[in-house]
């Protein structure tokens, strides 16, 4: 039964290329209004459940629905800004736009008037009559995201929207993206950059090799991932001892630096002062998990089984 | 509908539209025929006139009477062009006397040129003469040449100026062996101009009996040039259309357009509009050289040897090829990132769409032959070979083979674009090595 509040419907969907299942039996509601982040390893199944939401493949299995009607039928309410980016190199940026908007069902005049509006929202109304190749990575990226908004879509997904930009760009566009979900747009987001979903997503849906491993609000993730962890920087050629009641975990990254992972029913705040007693340190202090703690315990939980 | 039409509108301004386009497609055709009508204005040959002294050394009455024969200025003739002739007898005649007009245009005139027999002790001052300008040149004809039998036909030297025009040396050795052969003849009695007349070879005109009762003469010029040309334009245009298609759909690929493009219209769409959109290019391209061909038609009151069913014919045809060679170059460019992986599969592709111009001399000979016939339902060689047999076929095709081969076409050009469609779908979204052919016929399965 499909719920009308729903903007995405995925129900028992499996796609496969060839012998690979890409997507297994998933089941995925978006709520209408949502900011949803679609996260993944690299080739968990992320592109190929967009793709099949704008209905530029098909399932094997199961149904999609977009907006209350089939994919193909909403692609005039969808807007789309593809991982794989690209613009027709000798075409201007005027009549690019105007080519999508018309491909959208917009009128000329309408598809040239939003296009202008758009692009002096982003700052670059000097792009408009500029082709295409004349840009920099970050303004092209900046024109895709145009094309992707241009017909006022209710349904907006963007794969990776902030890569190839700097940071100030970075932050205007998550500006607009935040103003396009206050009005009310529903807005699925795929990145890699697991703070920036952290901050923009109200919502969190996590893919690994085809299935499914999270989806939920990022308060009630908190709540089930609540977790109390000690980091600790040691001083130069010291060594942490193993404290009761905690799992260490070294860091890749700086060879003096551990977590300690507090079970449940030990108190966090004997377990700094035995780390300060034990051994010399630079810092120690206590966080809650970070949505990449959370992705990497349960990717990493995934690959174990 | 809409995004069809939004596809193929854009695919026809930024095809169209650029200088390429117009120079290639609009230009050239527009130049051919302002160069065939204006030729005659504007490519005027200068040949200078040939005026002075010219040498015959140790020539006799006979030779020096035959060479003024041959380098007299030619009288005008009156024009052998009947307008009441049937059309391909008078493009042969229009044809005929256009190249007799062409000859005396590039013949110098020799109205001031004075031929003085000299003796061979002569020739050395003549020789220093032709350096100075006194002289315009000499002809030395050897010993014995005036003999029925003389070796291989005789010889003879002609001196002239190192700054002499070729016309002038052409009209020279012309007028010299035919002055030769007219003195020999007359040394034996007999009169060149009847000679010539008797030696002229007839004009013979091929009459088909119709198994109906009907007579259809037989000219190669309607059963070769107008099928021949028309086949091959329909080829050029059709194949630059298709080449047209796959160099948009690589673009599209390469630069990954074709995924926003995707998220608003569907594969089948796209590939329609694109289908659509060069299939209006095409027919700009063959637009352009079929008025160039109208003309000159026009201009040799040939218009009559094509019918209003020829057109209609082969306009289908036309569409027929452009369907079947645009599947192809879709298939080809949907599963290849960039031109050197599609110039690997375009190679098989290039060989079966080469056939129809190897087989050009088979058709035409023999156009209700076996290979003819099967070639006829061979898609997509059809469409090329049935234009050939159509128009190269003495007696008219019987119309339910016609009719037959049309329908057959139609189906194989839809199944052909429809397995495009397949293909296009799913490798407009691969990226990395290109697919095997076979490979590329597994994705008409995918779902």
């Amino acid at each position: 039964m499909t719920d009308l509040s729903n903007t995405i419907d995925i129900r028992n969907v499996t796609k496969r290329f060839g012998s690979v299942t890409a997507v297994q039996d998933l089941n995925l509601a978006v709520p209408e209004g949502c900011l949803i982040g679609f996260l993944g390893p690299n080739g968990a199944g992320k592109s190929t459940t967009i793709r099949m939401i704008m209905s530029i493949i098909y399932a094997d299995e199961g149904g999609i629905e977009v907006l209350g009607r089939s994919a193909l039928d909403s692609k005039d309410r969808i807007g789309y800004l593809p991982e794989e980016r690209g613009l027709y190199r000798r075409m201007r940026v005027r009549a690019f736009l105007r080519y999508i908007g018309r491909l959208k069902g917009m009128t000329r005049a309408s598809a040239d008037a939003s296009a202008a509006n758009w692009l002096d929202r982003l700052e670059l109304p000097e792009a408009l009559p500029r082709r295409c190749e004349e840009l920099s990575k970050g303004q092209q990226q900046k024109i895709q995201f145009v094309a992707a908004v241009l017909h006022d879509p209710d349904l907006i997904v963007l794969d990776e929207p902030f890569s190839g930009l700097d940071p100030v760009n970075a932050a205007l566009l998550s500006g607009v993206i935040q103003e396009l979900h206050d009005q009310g747009r529903t807005i699925v987001f795929s990145t890699h950059v697991l703070h920036q979903a952290e901050q923009l997503c109200d919502r969190i849906f996590l893919i690994d090799r085809g299935v499914k491993l999270l989806d939920d609000d990022i308060m009630s993730i908190r709540d089930r991932f609540r977790e109390r962890i000690v980091n600790v920087e040691l001083a130069e050629g010291a060594t942490l001892p193993s404290f009761p009641g905690t799992r260490v975990v070294a860091s890749t990254e700086h060879a003096d630096q551990y977590e300690l992972h507090v079970d449940d029913g030990v108190n966090e705040q004997a377990i700094m002062r035995s780390v300060i007693e034990a051994a010399p340190i630079r810092s120690v202090s206590l966080r809650e998990p970070s949505l990449n703690d959370i992705f990497t315990r349960l990717v990493t939980k995934g690959t174990s089984q | 509908m809409s995004r069809i039409l939004t596809v193929a509108g854009r695919e026809f301004r930024h095809t169209v539209l650029t200088k390429a386009f117009f120079l290639g497609s609009v230009v050239v055709p527009i130049v051919i025929v302002l160069v065939s009508i204006g030729a005659e204005m504007f490519l005027k040959p200068t040949i200078p006139p040939m005026a002075g002294k010219l040498a015959i050394i140790d020539g006799g009455p006979a030779l020096i009477a035959a060479l003024e024969e041959n380098l007299a200025p030619p009288k005008p003739k009156t024009s052998t062009i009947d307008p009441t002739q049937r059309p391909e007898e008078l493009v042969k005649a229009a044809m005929a006397e256009a190249a007799t007009q062409t000859a005396t245009k590039t013949r110098p005139d020799t109205s001031e040129l004075r031929l003085v027999s000299q003796p061979v002790q002569e020739l050395d001052a003549i020789k220093e003469g032709i350096r100075d300008g006194s002289w315009v040149g000499a002809i030395e004809v050897s010993p014995g040449s005036l003999s029925p039998d003389a070796p291989r036909g005789g010889s003879a030297v002609i001196w002239l100026a190192p700054s002499a025009a070729s016309s002038h040396v052409d009209l020279l050795t012309g007028s010299t062996r035919q002055a030769v052969v007219d003195a020999r003849l007359r040394g034996m009695g007999m009169s060149p101009e009847v000679v010539r007349a008797a030696v002229d070879r007839p004009s013979i005109e091929t009459i088909r009996i119709g198994s109906g009762g009907g007579e259809q003469s037989e000219s190669k010029l309607t059963r070769y040039l107008v099928p021949v040309g028309f086949m091959i334009l329909m080829w050029i245009v059709t194949f630059t259309g298709g080449n047209y298609l796959l160099m948009s759909t690589i673009e599209e690929k390469s630069t990954r357009v074709i995924e926003v493009l995707l998220s608003a219209t569907s594969p089948t769409g796209l590939l329609a509009g694109k289908i659509l959109g060069f299939a209006g290019v095409s027919a700009v391209m063959l637009a352009m050289y079929l008025l160039v061909a109208i003309v000159m038609m026009i201009l040799f009151a040939a218009v009559d040897l094509i019918t209003p069913g020829d057109i209609i014919l082969g306009a289908s045809f036309f569409i027929i090829a452009y369907l079947m060679l645009a599947a192809i170059m879709a298939g080809i460019g949907s599963a290849v990132s960039d031109i050197t992986e599609a110039q690997s599969l375009m190679g098989p592709a290039m060989l079966v769409l080469m056939l129809p111009m190897l087989l050009i001399p088979v058709i035409t000979e023999d156009p209700n032959g076996t290979v003819a016939v099967v070639a006829s339902f061979i898609p997509p060689l059809s469409p090329f070979i049935m234009v050939l047999r159509v128009a190269a076929s003495p007696e008219p095709l019987a119309l339910f083979e016609v009719l037959l081969a049309l329908a057959w076409a139609i189906i194989c050009a839809g199944g052909m674009i429809w397995a495009a469609g397949r293909i296009f779908r799913v490798g407009v979204l691969m990226q990395g090595k290109p697919p095997s052919p076979l490979e590329m016929l597994r994705w008409i399965r995918y779902r």
